[in-house]
């Protein structure tokens, strides 16, 4: 704006000024003209009047005629100067002039900026000068003008200033506002804030630029929501992997320990069964009083509990059968048949509650049989008196829980910790080898489960083993709502 | 007339204790190393009962099981075995043997088993002579 201002002034003072030269010249001009023919004639009584009257004239100064050597023949206002020289260095220049000279000067007088226009005059068809003809013309006028002006557009310049800034101040108002409130909203999506609402409304670029951005917003929220689910099914999909993996191996564990123990129970049943019918032999040859017959019913005493302890560890190892779809209901009703007379005997009365909405389980059939027996067996061991047995089952988020209650004798808290822990027995020598728990342990968690147990010294225990769902597929479902259960005959 | 029985067994020593027993018992006893062995008795002689263990080599107590079962002998069989397991028990009872007893086992339930096992053939015989 102050360049603007700058340069009109500039412009206006040189057009003034140009147009004050062109005035001057004009004048003199004329004065040279009227006194052409005076000075020729030397009638310096008309050049005086006609001096007086172009210097009459509005901003001129002055208006003289010199004889060609320079001396004054008529001056305006000064008719006492006729016929003298004049020293100065502006006149000096200007008589001196072949041609039309305009100088630049300070008139003394006023003390004002002016131009002093000297036009030599010469003899008609000569070469000859015979004058010069001098105008001073006063600037004060036009640099007035000027000042004017420059005061106006001062002014101007001014307000528009003032204009301007306020106008530039609600601009930025109205556009810089929106803006930040946009960057705002990019630097909230930067730090992770998806949610942070950007509320320009306006339906300008920006208006339509926060449209687009929350648009953008919307997206990426969608699509980080999409990228956090997809994460989350992978690590669920890696976690279940995992798991699969660990079972995996954990069966095969069992499988060769399984095999392993079926080899030695049959090597060491062999050597047992010939020292068995060797007693039998033996036996025959002594007779009933004889202390040595007494010795040889306790060593057969103690080959029946090897051969006790060789069952039992193919029991606890025996290796799995296929992977099978179960209903763990049926499953727990099959087996209590086989128990139920066992239990009666012991004066244990025996309940079961089912729940309806049991998912399906996957896993071997005998390994299932294996633990619950094995729990069940435990429970019935624990009540020599009797009592109550309570086989529960719960169907719980994203799987199922089977609990396994006596109102037994419990187990001692310092007991609770090594129960799942292998060959660790309370049972009496011979009763068990104490690996029951630990084997089912063992099977529960291969089959991604869980075991725990809960016990009251004197009051009773409760186990409870939950296994994840297993999520059939279609025909799956249709196979399992015919009833259809792989339980085995034996 | 003395009952005659084919003991089928690789394990020497349970071999001679149980020719040694059944023997006292008043039955008449042929003893088999393996199966291949006791399926060539078989072929030379009729017997009224095999005794046989069924891990014994390329051929065992299935084997001889077989045999008797294709060539309609009425001979009974019984399993005596160390590596009982439901699964082979089962099988055995599918093929057709009369008993199956897990290794060591009590004289008296082999005992029993033997003369449930005669009794059984001799009611068979008897009948067939009847109706023949």
């Amino acid at each position: 704006m102050g360049l603007v201002t700058i340069v009109i002034e500039q412009q206006q003072h040189n057009m003034l000024l140009k147009e004050s030269r062109k005035q001057a010249f004009a004048l003199a001009a004329n004065l040279a003209a009227l006194s052409e023919g005076y000075l020729l004639t030397y009638d310096f009584n008309k050049l005086q009047q006609t001096v007086e009257r172009v210097a009459a004239a509005a901003d001129v100064v002055y208006a003289l005629v010199q004889l060609h050597n320079g001396r004054v023949a008529a001056y305006s206002g000064r008719s006492d100067l006729q016929g003298e020289f004049l020293e100065d260095p502006v006149s000096q220049q200007a008589i001196t002039a072949e041609k039309p000279l305009v100088q630049e000067v300070t008139m003394p007088a006023l003390a004002e900026r002016g131009y002093d226009v000297a036009i030599p005059l010469f003899a008609p068809e000569s070469t000859h000068k015979w004058g010069t003809i001098r105008l001073g013309f006063s600037l004060a006028q036009a640099l007035r003008e000027i000042q004017k002006t420059l005061k106006d557009l001062l002014l101007l310049t001014g307000l528009a200033l003032v204009l301007g800034t306020s106008v530039a101040i609600l601009l930025a108002q109205y556009i810089i506002k929106p803006i930040q409130q946009l960057v705002r909203g990019v630097n909230e999506v930067v730090k992770g804030n998806y949610h942070h609402a950007v509320t320009v409304t306006s339906q300008d670029e920006i208006g339509r630029l926060a449209q687009r951005f929350t648009e953008m917003q919307g997206a990426l929220r969608a699509s980080m929501t999409s990228l956090a689910e997809e994460k989350r099914h992978l690590e669920e999909a890696n976690t279940l992997i995992k798991a699969t993996q660990e079972q995996l191996i954990q069966r095969e564990k069992l499988a060769a320990v399984g095999q392993l123990a079926a080899k030695i129970v049959h090597e060491v049943n062999n050597p047992l069964a010939v020292i068995k019918t060797s007693l039998a032999i033996m036996s025959k040859r002594w007779s009933d009083g004889d202390r040595t017959k007494e010795y040889l019913q306790i060593i057969e005493e103690e080959i029946g509990r090897m051969a006790r302890i060789m069952r039992q560890l193919l029991d606890v190892s025996r290796p799995a059968s296929d992977i099978a779809l179960l209903q763990v209901n049926e499953v727990i009703q099959y087996l209590m048949q086989f128990v139920a007379e066992e239990l009666t005997a012991r004066q244990i009365e025996s309940r079961l509650e089912f729940a309806d909405d049991l998912p399906t389980l996957r896993m071997s059939l005998d390994h299932l049989k294996q633990v619950l027996l094995n729990l069940i067996k435990n429970a019935q061991d624990a009540m020599p008196q009797g009592g109550t047995l309570l086989v529960k089952t719960t169907s719980q988020a994203g799987g199922l829980c089977i609990s396994v209650a006596d109102t037994g004798s419990g187990i001692q808290p310092e007991h609770l910790r090594l129960i799942f822990e292998p060959f660790f027995t309370t049972k009496k020598h011979g009763e068990g080898m104490g690996l029951g728990l630990s084997v089912s342990a063992n099977i529960v968690k291969s089959s991604g489960g869980t075991i725990e147990v809960d016990s009251v010294p004197g009051k009773g225990t409760v186990f409870r083993v939950c296994f994840p769902a297993y999520l059939p597929s279609r025909e799956e479902n249709n196979f399992l709502a015919r009833g259809y259960v792989e339980v085995k005959e034996e | 007339m003395m009952e005659k029985i084919l003991v089928i067994e690789d394990e020497e020593h349970l071999r001679d204790n149980l020719e040694l027993l059944l023997t006292d018992e008043g039955y008449h006893v042929v003893t088999a190393e393996n199966g291949k062995e006791g399926i060539h008795c078989l072929v030379q002689a009729p017997f009224d009962l095999v005794i046989t263990d069924i891990i014994m080599g390329d051929v065992g107590g299935f084997a001889v099981l077989e045999h008797v079962v294709t060539h309609t002998l009425d001979t009974p069989v019984i399993f005596i075995t160390g590596y009982a397991s439901t699964e082979s028990a089962m099988a055995a009872l599918r093929q057709g043997v009369f008993d199956y007893i897990a290794k060591p086992f009590d004289m008296d339930i082999l005992l029993m088993a033997i003369k449930r096992a005669l009794e059984k053939v001799r009611l068979q015989r008897q009948n067939t002579e009847t109706w023949s």
